[in-house]
C-alpha cells in the first residue's frame, strides 16, 4: 500500500473527496487519514495551501456555514477530475494493495517520500526567489528582469492582491481581489491546455509582467 | 528465546513479545515499519555471509556476524574486496508501533516508518528516509542524503555529506546539522513552543514556518544572504547578513546558520478555521 503520495495527487484526492459532497477542512483530514489505514495522517498545515491555491486556480470555493469553511468542488475542478481519471483509478489500487508484502511497501515508501519532498523542495525554492525579489522595490527597475518560468505564468500574480490599509473601501478591495483570483484561475487553466507553444506562453508572460508593473505603479503612487 | 540462521530468502514471524529491536547490518537495504500485526522479519535477498534474528527476553536482533578476516594490514584490502558486495541484504521488519528502535547500517538504505517510539539511525553511507516517525529521533549519516516526511515528536538530524529535506514536520525540537549540503525544512511547528535549530557549513538553508508561529529568530549567514517572507524580520546588507527578531510572542526558538550559502525564512498560510476544528487544539486552549 501506498503510504503517502506526492502533491499532485494529494491534489487530485483532495478533489475526489471533494467531488463526493461539499467537507470541511478537518474532515477531509480524517477522511485522508482513514484511506491511509493511519500511515500518513496529513496536517491542517499541509492541507489548508493546497485547497486555497485550488481556489485560486478556480477549482473549488469555499462557503463559510456556521464559522466553519465548507469547501465545494466546481464545474472546473469537476473537469479536471474527469480528465485525470485514469491517475485517480490506479491511485486507487495503489492504495488498496495489501500491507502484506513488506520489501515492497519499503520500496514504496522511499520512492513516494522522495517524490513529495522534491516537490515540496521546488515549492520552496521557487517561494524563496520570490520572497528575494518581491522584497526589494528598487530592483524591477534598474537590473534585468529576473524571467517568470512561462509554465507557471500565474505565479508572478500572487504577490498581485494588494492589501488594502484598513479604512479604505472593502467592498472595492474585495472586489479587485476577486478579480485578481479569477484571473489567475484563468490563466492557470489557459496554459495548462494542449497546444499552447512555449512562444505564446512567453508572450503572456510579459503581457502578466507588464500589467503588475502598470498596478504596482498605479497602486503604489 | 529462539535464533535464525539466515543463507536464502526467507518469511519469519516472531511469537515471542517485542519490546526492543536492534538491527546492525553491514551493507543492504533495510525498513522498519511500525504495525498493529505482529513481528515479522522479511528477508528478501540473503547475503552470501550469515545473518542471524535472534529474538529473546523481548529484544529482537537483526545482525551480520562479523566473519574472520585476514589479518593485519590486510584486512582493509579484505573488506574492499568483499564488504559490500558479499554483506549485501535486503531486510524488511515490522515491529508493534511502541517499539523502541536501533539501527546501524555501514553502507545502504535505511527506511523507517510509523515507529512511535525512540529511534536512532546510524548510517555510515546511504540514503535515510523517515515517514510518521515519532518520539526522539536520532539520524546520524557519515555521507547520504536524509529525508523525512510527516515527522513528529523530538528529531535530531546529522550529516557529513548530503542533503537534509523535512517535510511536514510537526516536531517540538528540531535540529538538523549538516557539512555540505542544502537542507530544507518545511515545517508545520506547534506555534508556541518550538525549538528549531539548523545548521550548515555549506549549503543553503530554506525554512517554511507557519504564519501564526511564536518563535523568536536568529539567522546567521556568513556569506550568504538572508531573506524573510515576515516583514517584522529583515536582513540588512547585502553579503553577511545576521538578523534577529520576532515573530507573534516569540515563545518559541529558531536558530539557523549558514557559513556558505543563503538563509530563507518563508512563511506558511494556517486556516484558523482548521485549527479550531482540530480536537487537539480545543484540549490546548485552558492554557
Amino acid at each position: 500500500m501506498t503510504a503517502v503520495f506526492s502533491h499532485g495527487r494529494l491534489r487530485l484526492y483532495l478533489l475526489k473527496l471533494l467531488a463526493e459532497g461539499p467537507k470541511h477542512g478537518y474532515e477531509l483530514i480524517r477522511l485522508l487519514e482513514n484511506r491511509f489505514l493511519g500511515l500518513y495522517a496529513p496536517s491542517a498545515g499541509t492541507i489548508y495551501p493546497r485547497l486555497q491555491r485550488m481556489e485560486a486556480e478556480g477549482l473549488v470555493n469555499h462557503t463559510a456555514a456556521g464559522g466553519r469553511k465548507v469547501y465545494e468542488i466546481t464545474e472546473a475542478g469537476r473537469a479536471e477530475l474527469s480528465q485525470r481519471a485514469g491517475e485517480l483509478a490506479e491511485l486507487e489500487t495503489e492504495i488498496h494493495a495489501s500491507v502484506a508484502d513488506l520489501t515492497t511497501l519499503a520500496g514504496e515508501i522511499e520512492q513516494q517520500v522522495a517524490g513529495s519532498v522534491r516537490d515540496i523542495k521546488r515549492e520552496l525554492r521557487e517561494a524563496a526567489l520570490q520572497a528575494r525579489f518581491a522584497g526589494r522595490p528598487g530592483w524591477q527597475s534598474g537590473r534585468p528582469q529576473w524571467p517568470t518560468p512561462p509554465s507557471r505564468p500565474k505565479e508572478s500574480k500572487e504577490q498581485t492582491p494588494p492589501v488594502p490599509p484598513e479604512g479604505r473601501d472593502g467592498q472595492a478591495a474585495a472586489d479587485l481581489e476577486r478579480a485578481v483570483g479569477q484571473l489567475s484561475g484563468e490563466v492557470h487553466r489557459l496554459a495548462r491546455q494542449a497546444g499552447v507553444s512555449a512562444a505564446e506562453l512567453r508572450a503572456a508572460t510579459a503581457v502578466v509582467s507588464s500589467a503588475l508593473t502598470e498596478l504596482r505603479r498605479l497602486l503604489r503612487g | 528465546m529462539a535464533s535464525w540462521t539466515i543463507t536464502e530468502p526467507q518469511r519469519i514471524d516472531i511469537e515471542d513479545e517485542v519490546d526492543r529491536l536492534d538491527v546492525s547490518l553491514i551493507a543492504g537495504r533495510l525498513s522498519v515499519v511500525g504495525t498493529d500485526g505482529p513481528p515479522r522479519v522479511e528477508i528478501s535477498t540473503a547475503s552470501e555471509f550469515r545473518l542471524t534474528v535472534e529474538s529473546s527476553g523481548g529484544v529482537l536482533a537483526v545482525r551480520h556476524d562479523v566473519p574472520r578476516t585476514w589479518p593485519g594490514l590486510l584486512q582493509p584490502v579484505w573488506w574492499w574486496l568483499n564488504g559490500r558486495r558479499r554483506f549485501a541484504a535486503d531486510v524488511s521488519i515490522a515491529v508493534p508501533y511502541r517499539t523502541p528502535t536501533f539501527v546501524r547500517v555501514g553502507s545502504g538504505s535505511v527506511v523507517a516508518s510509523t515507529v512511535h517510539a525512540d529511534l536512532t539511525v546510524e548510517c555510515a553511507s546511504g540514503r535515510t528516509t523517515l515517514l510518521g516517525v515519532d518520539g526522539r529521533v536520532r539520524a546520524t549519516v557519515v555521507s547520504g542524503p536524509i529525508e523525512a516526511l510527516g515527522c513528529a515528536g523530538d528529531i535530531s538530524l546529522e550529516t557529513m555529506s548530503g542533503e537534509i529535506t523535512l517535510a511536514d514536520i510537526a516536531a517540538r525540537r528540531l535540529s538538523a546539522k549538516t557539512m555540505s549540503g542544502a537542507l530544507t525544512a518545511d515545517l508545520d511547528n506547534p506555534p508556541h513552543d518550538s525549538e528549531i535549530n539548523l545548521e550548515t557549513i555549506s549549503g543553503e538553508i530554506t525554512i517554511r514556518v507557519r504564519e501564526d508561529s511564536d518563535l523568536s529568530v536568529q539567522l546567521n549567514a556568513a556569506h550568504g544572504r538572508v531573506t524573510s517572507a515576515f516583514p517584522d524580520i529583515q536582513g540588512r546588507g547585502r553579503w553577511g547578513s545576521s538578523v534577529t527578531g520576532t515573530i507573534g510572542t516569540g515563545t518559541g526558538k529558531l536558530r539557523a546558520n549558514a557559513v556558505g550559502g543563503n538563509i530563507s525564512l518563508l512563511c506558511r498560510p494556517v486556516d484558523n478555521d482548521f485549527a479550531a476544528d482540530e480536537p487537539k487544539a480545543a484540549e490546548q486552549e485552558p492554557r
